[in-house]
């Protein structure tokens, strides 16, 4: 193939623009988090990744045994084995502190810690109750105080300890580790959190993990779980499916291009085209958004049907410079597909975005190109025309598909379940559902705090604990100004009572107050390390503290929320299809008035095939019992731009030419065989393309006069 | 109220006796043929730094597959129930599962009621006498924590209830309880 200056003028423009680009973003990060989509809001401001992947981030391991002993050794034996492959980035969750560390811990503490019950007497005044429970306690009491009587004669720190509330997870902590125990088997969980690095590093050291979990008996058993799983298996299971998905459309791609120009070095132009809109939209996508989600090119692959479109067009044109009318078409196809895809960079979804700007990008890049590109050196491709004559019941079918779409409008849900939008495999699905039976009901809400400083967040996780009960960072570090004023009350205490408890009691000395010092973060670092980094994430816009909790509260802080994963994916989910109906309607305007601009009064006639194609397919969809997502919703810009590539071509010729039928082929399969794949969401795109372009081709088809 | 639950945790883990107890001593004959008890308890107190000893007395009872109450009445009134599920304290009531360690105690009182006294030497040393038709057992806690916090217990009995319970506390505090058998029912009398 000869390029000529033009050509190699852009090529040349195209790599510098690439190499560029890759200067300034290398190492190129490609997300591929599910939570990397759902990006997480607190007044206004978004979530950083730090915290929304807190828990996204972790794998849980469980050692299943008959016995405590025979699951802690297995246990110790598997961290060990992972410790001495030295993984980077990971972090284990394993608590080192026994009980009597702890109880030292609050002895050397003590007037740092008071009660819920007893603050509020204390803030009352009313001292003399909290005496009168103390002497009745240690009268009758079969429960050894935590400090000695002489060091605590009212019982505070006994009160304190004893009322701490468990802690929001069904897992207890046993010689060091997280341990449970359920119908006589013993289970020791052990979590690990990767902290950075790309999907392959994720791979890699998900199978690395997998490969030492491997039981080396039969005396236990090991399950693994969590998010970093279904990513990585999404990941792995999407690329294989992309790969094998991309061979059989580029084989078929290959099959339909010979077929239409019986000419082998078409068939390299076609590919060469593709290569320059994929490279075209990449340079554009990295020089606007830093970090790529991978959906991005999954998603990409509708610019390939459209890019193959323009190829089509012009290689089934015998002229050597394209003549007006097939560029005008070219021209308008195009400017109908951008002006489908520009509202959607008014999304506040990164997603959107992303792709808008590859679509726009890959499209540019391609119709530069076509612009550009002389025909093959051979007079003999053959592309002949082809008509709708001689097909019957035209009339009949539009009727009948007008009905079938409006019943199923009628029956249209909105449905963003999990269930709807991704099915784990078989095995993942029942290690999901074993630890969600070990774990209860403790991870369906995280409180989450934000401060300028661990010492704000404290404050203001107090604040909501004086009327929740739930057990958080500050049960074991209050703040500093917390501290104080339990000082400044234990000591008011002592005034009011100690000489009535003395008498009561028939101490030999009149009780003192413990000179105790307070707790600052560097001392609780050095004994609860592991509780700081289970609690507490420090970014670039403050720290933030994540709790989990067994039960939704109501918060009044601005800068606190509850946050409820499962229904917060699909609460955004439903406000992002609100939102990109609302950006669909926009477009389908734009189209229109561009259409009005264009064609004049066949304006609506030129805009029906998408706008029936598109509606239709969420009518049957919905008739077929699918739940309408937001990926359909997406799905359907795609419908549009290649429908309105179809219509442009098909109404502006009274015998148009093949290559739009095989066009029309080339995307119906490509997207067809992207419904195979096994992430759903994709899954549920190719769908709704394929559905949606064979219902446009046909309205087309119907409506056109012969 | 919740020094209750250290007294439901302590009773199970006290009515029991050593690996080396042959399987038929009083003990186990007492444990195995346990079905129901209803006592009467008189508890002295002595802490090191208080001049005065306290006491307290009530009624405790035990059926087998069904719970405990603890029902004191001096110095003040005050009620324990426990069913096999849940446990009341006064105004208080809450599942046993969200007690720490209650499968752990759970299992243990299932096998001590069934003679097996395995679980109970994981955490005490046991030293086991009879004589008179009244059985002895010394236990010395070997689990740390345990010990951070309790010397000594002494339990005594004979072939159908317990007669005392002597517990030593790590900081000196001495507790006596002494039991004799009543004629009395609680168990429609408190429920929970």
């Amino acid at each position: 193939m000869k390029l000529n200056v033009k050509q190699l003028l852009f090529l040349l423009g195209l790599a510098t623009f690439g190499v560029l680009i890759l200067f300034f973003r290398f190492p190129i990060h490609l997300k591929s988090s599910l939570n990397d989509l759902f990006p997480v809001q607190i007044a206004g401001k978004v979530l950083p990744k730090e915290v929304t992947g807190k828990y996204a981030n972790l794998l849980n391991i469980v050692i299943e045994a008959d016995s405590f002993n025979t699951a802690k050794s297995r246990s110790d034996e598997l961290i060990s084995g992972l410790k001495s492959f030295n993984i980077q980035n990971i972090t284990y969750h394993v608590s080192k502190n026994s009980l009597a560390q702890s109880l030292d811990y609050f002895k050397t503490y003590q007037n740092s810690f008071l009660s819920p019950d007893v603050r509020r007497l204390l803030l009352n005044s009313d001292t003399q109750k909290i005496r009168e429970q103390a002497l009745n306690r240690i009268q009758t009491s079969w429960m050894p105080p935590v400090a000695p009587l002489q060091d605590d004669p009212f019982l505070l720190l006994s009160d304190y300890v004893q009322g701490i509330p468990k802690p929001a997870s069904a897992w207890a902590e046993r010689e060091g580790v997280l341990w449970q125990e359920k119908d006589g088997k013993h289970y020791i969980l052990t979590l690990i959190q990767f902290n950075q690095g790309n999907i392959y590093d994720l791979l890699e050291k998900i199978r690395l993990i997998r490969q030492i979990s491997v039981p080396k008996n039969s005396d236990y058993q090991v399950h693994l779980s969590g998010a970093p799983l279904h990513t990585a298996q999404m990941f792995e299971k999407t690329k294989w499916d992309i790969s094998l998905i991309s061979c059989a459309a580029l084989l078929m791609l290959l099959v339909l291009t010979y077929l239409l120009f019986h000419h082998i070095g078409s068939v390299f132009m076609v590919f060469f085209n593709l290569a320059v809109a994929f490279i075209s939209g990449l340079w554009c996508v990295l020089l606007f958004i830093p970090d790529v989600h991978f959906l991005t090119f999954a998603f990409g692959a509708s610019l390939v049907g459209i890019c193959i479109d323009y190829s089509f067009h012009r290689f089934s044109c015998q002229d050597k410079k394209i003549p007006p009318d097939l560029f005008k078409n070219i021209f308008y196809s195009f400017l109908t597909t951008v002006a489908c895809f520009i509202p959607l960079l008014l999304s506040d979804l990164p997603l959107l975005k992303q792709i808008a700007v590859f679509t726009i990008g890959g499209l540019s890049g391609t119709f530069i190109w076509i612009l550009i590109t002389p025909l093959p050196a051979t007079k003999d491709l053959k592309s002949p025309s082809f008509g709708f004559s001689g097909i019957p019941f035209k009339k009949t079918f539009f009727v009948l598909f007008l009905l079938v779409g409006a019943l199923g409008l009628i029956k249209i849900q909105i449905n963003h379940s999990p269930e709807n939008l991704y099915k784990p495999s078989k095995d993942l699905q029942q290690e999901e559902t074993f630890a969600r039976n070990l774990n209860g009901n403790t991870f369906n809400w995280l409180l989450l705090i934000r401060g300028d400083n661990l010492q704000s967040v404290l404050e203001k996780e107090e604040a909501i604990r004086e009327t929740n009960l739930f057990f958080g960072l500050s049960t074991m570090l209050p703040s500093l100004q917390r501290q104080k004023q339990n000082l400044n009350l234990i000591q008011n205490l002592y005034n009011q009572e100690s000489k009535e408890l003395k008498d009561q009691l028939g101490l030999k000395k009149m009780p003192t107050p413990k000179q105790t010092p307070l707790v600052d973060e560097k001392t609780f670092q050095n004994q609860f390390e592991f509780l700081l980094r289970q609690f507490i994430v420090k970014t670039l816009n403050g720290v933030w503290s994540i709790t989990p909790l067994t039960k939704k509260m109501d918060i009044a802080d601005q800068d606190a929320l509850i946050f409820e994963p499962s229904k917060y994916v699909s609460d955004i989910l439903d406000r992002y299809a609100s939102k990109t109906y609302q950006i669909l309607c926009v477009s389908f305007g734009l189209l229109f008035i561009i259409l009005l601009f264009v064609y004049r009064k066949k304006a609506f006639l030129y805009l029906l095939p998408s706008l029936l194609g598109g509606f239709g397919t969420l009518g049957i969809l919905s008739l077929c019992g699918q739940g309408i997502t937001f990926f359909h919703l997406l799905a359907l810009f795609v419908v549009i731009g290649l429908s309105m590539d179809y219509t442009i071509f098909l109404f502006g010729s009274h015998r148009p030419n093949r290559s739009v039928l095989f066009a029309f082929i080339s995307s119906l399969i490509g997207f067809g065989l992207l419904s195979f794949i096994h992430f759903h969401m994709i899954a549920i795109m190719g769908q709704t393309i394929a559905l949606g372009l064979l219902l446009s081709f046909m309205v087309i088809w119907a409506i056109k006069k012969d | 109220m919740k020094r209750f639950l250290f007294l439901f945790l302590i009773f199970f883990s006290l009515s029991a006796g050593a690996a080396p107890i042959p399987s038929d001593a009083l003990v186990i004959r007492f444990l195995t043929h346990l079905q129901k008890m209803t006592l009467r308890f008189d508890q002295t107190k002595t802490i090191p730094e208080i001049e005065k000893s306290f006491k307290s007395s009530g009624i405790f009872q035990f059926e087998k597959n069904k719970g405990l109450i603890i029902k004191q009445e001096r110095p003040t009134s005050q009620v324990f129930v426990s069913t096999l599920e849940r446990y009341c304290t006064g105004e208080k009531s809450d599942s046993l599962k969200n007690l720490p360690h209650f499968s752990d105690a759970k299992s243990l009182v299932d096998h001590l009621l069934q003679g097996d006294l395995s679980d109970l030497n994981k955490i005490f040393e046991i030293i086991y006498f009879e004589k008179n038709k009244t059985w002895q057992m010394d236990m010395i806690p070997s689990d740390k924590d345990m010990k951070a916090f309790i010397r000594k217990i002494v339990l005594k009995g004979n072939i159908n209830h317990l007669k005392q319970v002597i517990i030593e506390y790590a900081d000196g505090t001495h507790m006596q309880i002494d039991y004799s058998p009543v004629q009395q029912d609680l168990t429609h009398e408190i429920k929970c």
